[in-house]
């Protein structure tokens, strides 16, 4: 089985308490218990976050700026209840997504056209909708650790690690050697 | 003040755990690039960085122990050691046949130290108690990641539950091992330096063997845990020790 197979999670973490919610990139998963584990290993060890969410990619509804210029939601009269749906916004100023505000609506084309009025005047490259039900949360995880950033680790970076001239010594190491022989 | 028979008993001890948790880590490192998709590869790195980090704590202890330098003590114990030194269980050297046999080992020894290492952060020595507090914060999230695999493998499908049960028939016995205690290990217990095994494993087969059977695995019942713990009779020792030294050997005293 290749990665391509797996579903995809969109990954979320909280950088400080009370700030809101950012997008941290993606995880492949079979389901959401290992797209929260997987997130956690991939996002989560660095001491960047306070705590993560995972959302399966298909329940997003992923709109760039050029696509909202033209949108108009099918507003079906739908029997579905109004259900709360989370706004991330990609403004110019930022590179990462970030959750800007959320709508109630029956529907994922109504929540985004909602969002759009409230942020009408903002500067916003793309927008993101999904039900807030849809959220898995680390927070739900128990445990003494939980799945709390590792704050007390620190990684050096690669760079920080002089693979290239190590291995240049340990040549010249090995030819000398050789040379003696 | 520890008297002499108890340093020396505690000094084997420790080595024991080190080399247990850091050959795991190294054997399970070998995964890294080969794993089934790229967050996992991720995510069984962290594990075996992990346990090779839980090693050096041991290490550092050995080190205080023997008033060496606990910064590069370390690594003289695991670079300048012969295969036959290292004290580790044969078990954990096993090299892997497949992702179900590393991911179940993982998965016994994680649930073993669940129960080991609560019980070493009540040890009357205090670097023990210090260094079980520090791993027990990691070792949570070991457990809810491995026992997730084994339970995705075992109830998956028809392949990976017979390989999940191959590795369970393969590892089963020689995990008995790790309940073994060494030669002077009941001095330890007596001063509540060190946890009885005994009751660990007590506590360990009431843990896996019901999770395992949830798992649809059959768990083999000709377990004993021996008398006496054995190490370095494992073919596997010598390979391991010289990949794992090899750069070491080429540049010395190279700095990373």
């Amino acid at each position: 089985m290749t990665s391509a197979e797996w579903p995809v999670y969109q990954v979320f973490e909280r950088p400080a308490p009370e700030r809101p919610l950012r997008a941290a990139g993606s995880v492949h998963a079979v389901d959401s218990d290992m797209a929260l584990q997987n997130a956690w290993a991939v996002y989560g060890r660095r001491p960047t976050a306070v705590g993560l969410w995972v959302v399966p990619r298909d329940r997003v509804l992923m709109k760039s700026k050029e696509e909202l210029a033209g949108f108009s939601p099918r507003l079906e009269a739908g029997t579905d209840r109004e259900q709360t749906y989370c706004v991330f916004r990609r403004s110019g100023a930022k590179v990462v997504y970030e959750q800007a505000t959320s709508v109630l609506a029956t529907n994922a084309e109504q929540a985004m056209a909602r969002a759009v009025e409230q942020l009408a005047g903002e500067d916003c490259q793309a927008c993101w909708v999904f039900p807030a039900a849809a959220l898995i949360s680390s927070e739900g995880v128990g445990g003494e650790c939980s799945f709390a950033p590792q704050q007390h680790k620190w990684f050096r970076d690669h760079k920080s690690f002089p693979v290239g001239a190590l291995l240049r010594d340990a040549r010249a190491h090995v030819e000398e050697s050789d040379d003696d022989a | 003040m520890l008297s002499a028979s108890l340093r020396s008993a505690l000094d084997s001890k420790l080595l024991r755990l080190g080399d247990d948790e850091f050959i795991l880590g190294h054997r399970n490192s070998e995964w890294t690039g080969h794993g089934p998709i790229l967050e996992e590869d991720i995510a069984f790195a962290n594990l075996a960085l992990d346990e090779l980090g839980h090693g050096i704590l041991w290490y550092r202890i050995v080190a205080l122990l023997r008033d060496e330098d606990p910064e590069s003590y370390p690594d003289q114990l695991v670079y300048q050691r012969g295969a036959a030194e290292f004290q580790n269980v044969d078990f954990v050297a096993l090299p892997h046949t497949d992702w179900a046999f590393s991911m179940l080992r993982q998965f016994l020894f994680d649930a073993y130290e669940s129960i080991h290492v609560p019980a070493l952060t009540a040890s009357r020595f205090e670097p023990i108690a210090e260094a079980a507090a520090k791993i027990k914060q990691e070792e949570f999230y070991h457990l809810y990641h491995t026992k997730a695999w084994v339970q995705r493998l075992g109830l998956g499908t028809e392949e990976s539950r017979r390989r999940m049960q191959t590795a369970l028939d393969q590892l089963w016995t020689p995990f008995q091992q790790l309940f073994a205690p060494g030669p002077e290990e009941s001095l330890l217990v007596d001063a509540g330096i060190t946890a009885d095994l005994g009751p660990v494993h007590v506590k360990w087969h009431e843990m896996v063997v019901p999770f395992l059977e949830s798992c649809a695995l059959v768990v083999p019942d000709d377990a004993v845990v021996p008398r006496l713990r054995q190490s370095g009779r494992s073919e596997h020792m010598g390979p391991l020790i010289a990949e794992l030294q090899q750069v070491s050997k080429l540049a010395p005293g190279a700095v990373w």
